[in-house]
């Protein structure tokens, strides 16, 4: 979209000042539900609002499922769309919406999963041949820490993809959404003694997979810890 | 509540390392307490504790690259009414209210005939000679002004949707 086009909606999504839900007594701050109740009423100031408030999210669990930022773009796109074009699908009677978004979030990523099986059982080899050095969330001034990182990260890739779709899923819930066991059982629609069970398996999986990585980064963390001691 | 905590096995503060996770805050009340115990005793407590953090370190430090313009493409095409593939089937676009709206009132204006706007147009030319005659006062230049944007107005909107669709966009 060309800047200085844009319409009062994509205002509304850009800030927090949105005049037009202030002006049906709907501050940008009202809750998920809501908003999807304004949503379903064709109000699409509501939607960008929400749109920003949880694109992450959904960002997040195509990121860790799908491997790579565009495909978790794209997942993003669909599962937003989809939400806009059926907002009734949401029942707040039901969990609140960002349970439910997750859950529509995951599905659509193993929907996708299971198309890519079937498509070719080789793409998932690289992560989706995402640039690694480019999305380091902590980058290295030194340039061998970087690279070693990078090493750490593609590891950590290469682990998370060969665990089943349930545990993946459960671990991206858990680590990039923050959620705790019992919330994730809700999302999954399992137990939670099901979730601590997925759970377990994946962290133990990853653990053995990433010894050494995890040795290394262990070594480096105590050493950082024990210069900022020093610094002090 | 006797001061004495109950030993915890190795392997159970392992397990709750696998199915909690490193931060104690998310463990039973009971379990804590004990693994704070065992912590203080046993180095292979602190190894599996530093190697749970490191893995959590790991998937934190793996994040996704930041979300530049998605969330725009993402109302652009709820603005222009995408459709979106659904179990293998295209579901009708829908499009917000206030896009509807505006649409809604394009067609109204559209219909109002050209000839409507007639004597609007000849008072404004009966307007702008007596602007520049010198025999209004600035109040009623101002007046004037206004006229002529009410003039410009319909003419914009009896334009052709199409043609000021995309300022919407």
């Amino acid at each position: 979209m060309r800047e200085g086009t844009g319409s009062r909606l994509v205002v509304a999504a850009s800030g927090p000042s949105s005049p037009g839900l202030r002006g049906r007594g709907m501050e940008p701050e009202a809750s998920d539900e809501e908003l999807m109740q304004a949503v379903a009423g064709g109000d699409g100031e509501a939607f960008a609002v929400l749109l920003r408030r949880h694109l992450p999210t959904v960002r997040a669990i195509g990121w860790r499922m799908l491997g790579s930022a565009e495909a978790a773009d794209d997942l993003a796109q669909e599962v937003f769309l989809r939400i806009w074009q059926a907002p009734e699908k949401f029942d707040a009677g039901r969990g609140p919406f960002r349970h439910w978004l997750a859950r529509v979030g995951a599905n659509a990523a193993i929907d996708r999963l299971r198309e890519r099986k079937v498509q070719s059982l080789d793409d998932d080899a690289d992560g989706g041949g995402q640039a690694l050095a480019d999305t380091l969330a902590d980058p290295q001034p030194d340039p061998e820490a970087q690279a070693v990182r990078v090493q750490h990260l593609r590891r950590l890739r290469e682990a998370v993809a060969r665990l089943p779709e349930r545990q993946r899923l459960a671990i991206s819930l858990a680590h990039d959404l923050g959620h705790g066991n019992m919330e994730i059982a809700e999302i999954m629609g399992v137990s939670v003694e099901a979730v601590e069970s997925l759970l377990a398996r994946a962290r133990r999986t990853l653990k053995e997979r990433l010894r050494q990585e995890l040795v290394d980064a262990s070594a480096s963390r105590s050493t950082a810890s024990r210069h900022e001691d020093g610094a002090r | 509540m006797s001061g004495q905590v109950d030993r915890m096995e190795i392997s159970a503060f392992r397990r709750l390392l696998d199915v909690h996770g490193s931060d104690m805050a998310r463990w039973p009340e009971e379990a804590r307490v004990q693994a704070q115990a065992l912590l203080l005793s046993d180095a292979r407590a602190r190894r599996l504790l530093a190697e749970a953090r490191a893995l959590e370190d790991l998937l934190r430090a793996d994040a996704p690259p930041p979300e530049g313009d998605l969330a725009q493409r993402i109302m652009a095409r709820v603005m222009a009414g995408d459709a979106v593939q659904q179990g293998g089937e295209m579901t009708q676009g829908r499009q917000p209210v206030s896009v509807r709206r505006v649409r809604d009132h394009r067609r109204r204006r559209m219909m109002t005939p050209w000839w409507a706007a007639a004597p609007l147009a000849a008072s404004l030319l009966l307007g702008v000679w007596l602007g520049l005659s010198g025999a209004l006062a600035p109040v009623e230049q101002v007046l004037l002004a206004d006229a002529a944007d009410d003039l410009a107005f319909i003419m914009e909107v009896a334009a052709p949707a199409e043609e000021t669709e995309g300022e919407l966009l």
